[in-house]
């Protein structure tokens, strides 16, 4: 308890992360990917919240506001759900980091999200290492 | 991900995964009403999509394998504006077999092998887009020709293992009868133990040659794997592939390949640099890998290599001394070795971090089958593996020796030669004896010895002299007998506990004997010496 208390103390502002997949298994990699020991990442300095659609991702963003968003292209409701909710975050928040975490050989959806901003582009399947790596570069 | 990582997601990922196949079997359903329903069509490729990420994100690969030829055929369909037709068949086989899988990983059984229905789907899909070309040439063909004869099928792999069983009776009836014929000295008998003898070996080579795969069923897996590896850590790999066409027994593909997989991913993650890094050093930036196969006697050679960075020589060597490992005036080939004793996985090493890691596997799977596996390597230029494996495991030729009353057998590819040392010639050093020949003190394990008996001093015993690559090591026993083929079995778990066997088999009268296993021998002595006295 004194620890934890300690590191609020700081400052140390807790950073918080919207997972955006509609598969729960693929939420429960990345979010188990992202608190590794080797991370550095506790539950006390990173808040992670989920969204499986386009209506729950913009609920959570203002819920929460959160700092970065890992957002995946096909859904089970469209192949391009991603596309369409990344160019909903542009116009309503234009500064939002957004990492996309799709299939292999998406290139053509990968370029058209590329000019609507995005920090970074990870493959599933992925390498917890280089997920920790990205998300702290931009963490 | 490591696969205790994954294992924690296996319940989320059946549980999900289940109901994609649910859902693909009622779109099929509705798709066979209804072809042309682009919505349903567009539902089920992206069922299929999540799968195969699902799947491969778990590392089940014939699962992954599977859905991506799912994807491919649906592809087909898309672009080339299709009906789905008999596809739909193909299909529904394909969700069975998933279901399938999904009850393998439930079970916590092996991955089944998918390539019957993507084999399938291959066809389905070079059905569609030649049919059109074909239906007029088949036609007169079939005027001309009537039905098209079979010139190959397919054959379950555990039926040639039962075949393979057969012959092994056959064999050890042979060796009785030839017990029988040594006793009656009959001439006839004489002459017809000889044709079954004959007969049996040409019987038992067909087989053999049944159970060859080629090579490049492992090799071209790695076509896609290397790049997919390339395209995650932003590098440009090109993967060469020469003698796919070599023969290995399938026992030892299963054994290699996936030791293959982890030299391949090694070449990729730790080898290849990025292309900027290799554009500074005059290099392409595009990095290549090259995997070749061939046949040298009764082996089959196989070498991977890349033009990398190479392995550092220098902490390697560092890293050896300090763990005392080699000398000060250790040989190239000495220092490089040291990758396969797990040692760089030591921080210190950072720019090969990561190569060691398992490479030490490695080298034990390839010895465990009687092969061999070195390594070359030169700064900037790169790393090569060479690696040796007998081209088939089941049957091979053995001498036959008796310790302690008992009978082992040791495989014929590793025997230098057999001497027999006089008591006198044996030289003993503190920890360890050895004789002398040609110069060289070869140490010696005294079987008897180490299956539990006291040190037995006769005054000429047989010793047979076994080789590992330079090494040499003699294995004193009781008796020399005869050289016959035998048939490998597993060992029943509880007996390989004890490491000095590699296998059994059964001879003609009956007995079950012990196969040696040369590699464990070899790694048991302490130090092996060279020294030219």
């Amino acid at each position: 308890m004194y620890e934890r208390k300690n590191e609020c103390g700081k400052g140390a502002k807790m950073k918080k992360l919207l997972i955006v997949d509609d598969s729960p298994f693929f939420r429960g990699i990345v979010k188990d990917a992202l608190f590794k020991p080797e991370s550095g990442f506790t539950e006390d300095t990173l808040k992670v919240v989920e969204a499986k659609n386009k209506e729950t991702t913009f609920s959570q963003i203002d819920a929460h506001n959160p700092d970065l968003v890992i957002l995946d292209v096909v859904m089970e409701d469209s192949e391009r759900a991603g596309v369409e909710i990344l160019k909903e975050i542009r116009k309503l928040h234009p500064a939002l980091k957004v990492i996309i975490l799709s299939s292999v050989g998406q290139t053509d959806i990968v370029k058209e999200c590329e000019e609507y901003g995005i920090i970074e582009y990870l493959e599933k399947p992925f390498e917890p290492e280089k997920l920790i790596t990205v998300v702290k570069k931009y963490l | 991900m490591k696969e205790e990582d994954l294992n924690k997601h296996k319940e989320a990922f059946l549980n999900e995964a289940q109901g994609y196949v649910n859902k693909m079997n009622a779109i099929l359903i509705e798709l066979e009403k209804t072809p042309g329903n682009v919505d349903q069509f567009h539902e089920l490729y992206r069922a299929v999509h999540t799968l195969k990420s699902m799947s491969a994100t778990m590392q089940y690969i014939e699962f992954s394998k599977l859905c991506h030829a799912i994807e491919d055929l649906l592809e087909t369909i898309k672009t080339k504006k299709m009906k789905l037709g008999k596809c739909i068949d193909v299909l529904f086989e394909c969700i069975d077999f998933i279901k399938m899988l999904l009850g393998n990983i439930e079970a916590g059984k092996e991955e089944e092998n998918a390539s019957v229905p993507i084999k399938k789907i291959f066809v389905c899909i070079n059905e569609k887009l030649t049919k059109k070309k074909q239906i007029f040439t088949q036609e007169t063909a079939r005027l001309h020709a009537g039905i098209e004869k079979v010139k190959s099928i397919e054959v379950k792999a555990n039926k040639l293992d039962a075949l393979l069983n057969l012959v092994e009776e056959l064999l050890i009836n042979k060796m009785k009868l030839e017990g029988i014929e040594d006793s009656l000295q009959n001439a006839e008998l004489t002459s017809t133990v000889q044709t079954i003898g004959r007969v049996i070996s040409e019987l038992q080579y067909h087989i053999m040659q049944i159970r060859m795969v080629q090579i490049g069923f492992v090799f071209n897996q790695f076509l896609r794997m290397s790049r997919d590896l390339a395209k995650q850590q932003d590098k440009l790999v090109v993967l060469n592939i020469r003698g796919a066409d070599i023969g290995l027994d399938r026992s030892i593909v299963d054994e290699i390949s996936e030791s293959l997989v982890h030299l391949v991913r090694n070449a990729i993650d730790h080898g290849l640099e990025p292309p900027d890094v290799r554009e500074k050093l005059n290099k392409p930036a595009q990095g290549e890998i090259k995997l070749s196969a061939s046949r040298i006697k009764d082996f089959v050679h196989i070498e991977i290599s890349d033009d990398g960075q190479g392995v550092d020589y220098n902490a390697l060597k560092k890293q050896g001394l300090q763990n005392k490992l080699i000398t000060e005036n250790a040989t190239l080939d000495e220092i490089h070795n040291l990758i396969f004793s797990g040692l760089s996985t030591s921080k210190s090493i950072t720019s090969v971090s990561g190569r060691g890691l398992g490479l030490d596997i490695v080298k034990q799977k390839i010895e465990s089958i009687g092969g061999t596996i070195r390594v070359h390597s030169s700064p900037n230029k790169g790393t090569t593996f060479s690696i040796e494996v007998p081209h088939t495991l089941a049957v091979v030729k053995a001498l036959f020796v008796k310790v302690r009353q008992r009978i082992y057998a040791i495989p014929v590819a590793n025997i230098e030669r057999v001497v027999i040392s006089e008591q006198d010639t044996i030289k003993n050093t503190i920890d360890q004896e050895a004789i002398i020949l040609e110069n060289q003190e070869v140490p010696i394990i005294r079987l008897q010895k180490l299956f539990g008996g006291k040190n037995a001093i006769s005054i000429k015993q047989p010793t047979v002299i076994v080789r590992r690559e330079e090494e040499k090591l003699g294995l004193t026993v009781d008796e020399l007998m005869t050289t016959e083929e035998v048939v490998i079995k597993p060992l029943n778990p509880y007996i390989n506990e004890s490491k000095h066997f590699s296998g059994s088999a059964m001879i003609g009268s009956g007995e079950i004997v012990l196969i040696l296993d040369i590699a464990q021998l070899f790694s048991m002595q302490p130090v092996v010496k060279r020294n030219v006295i």
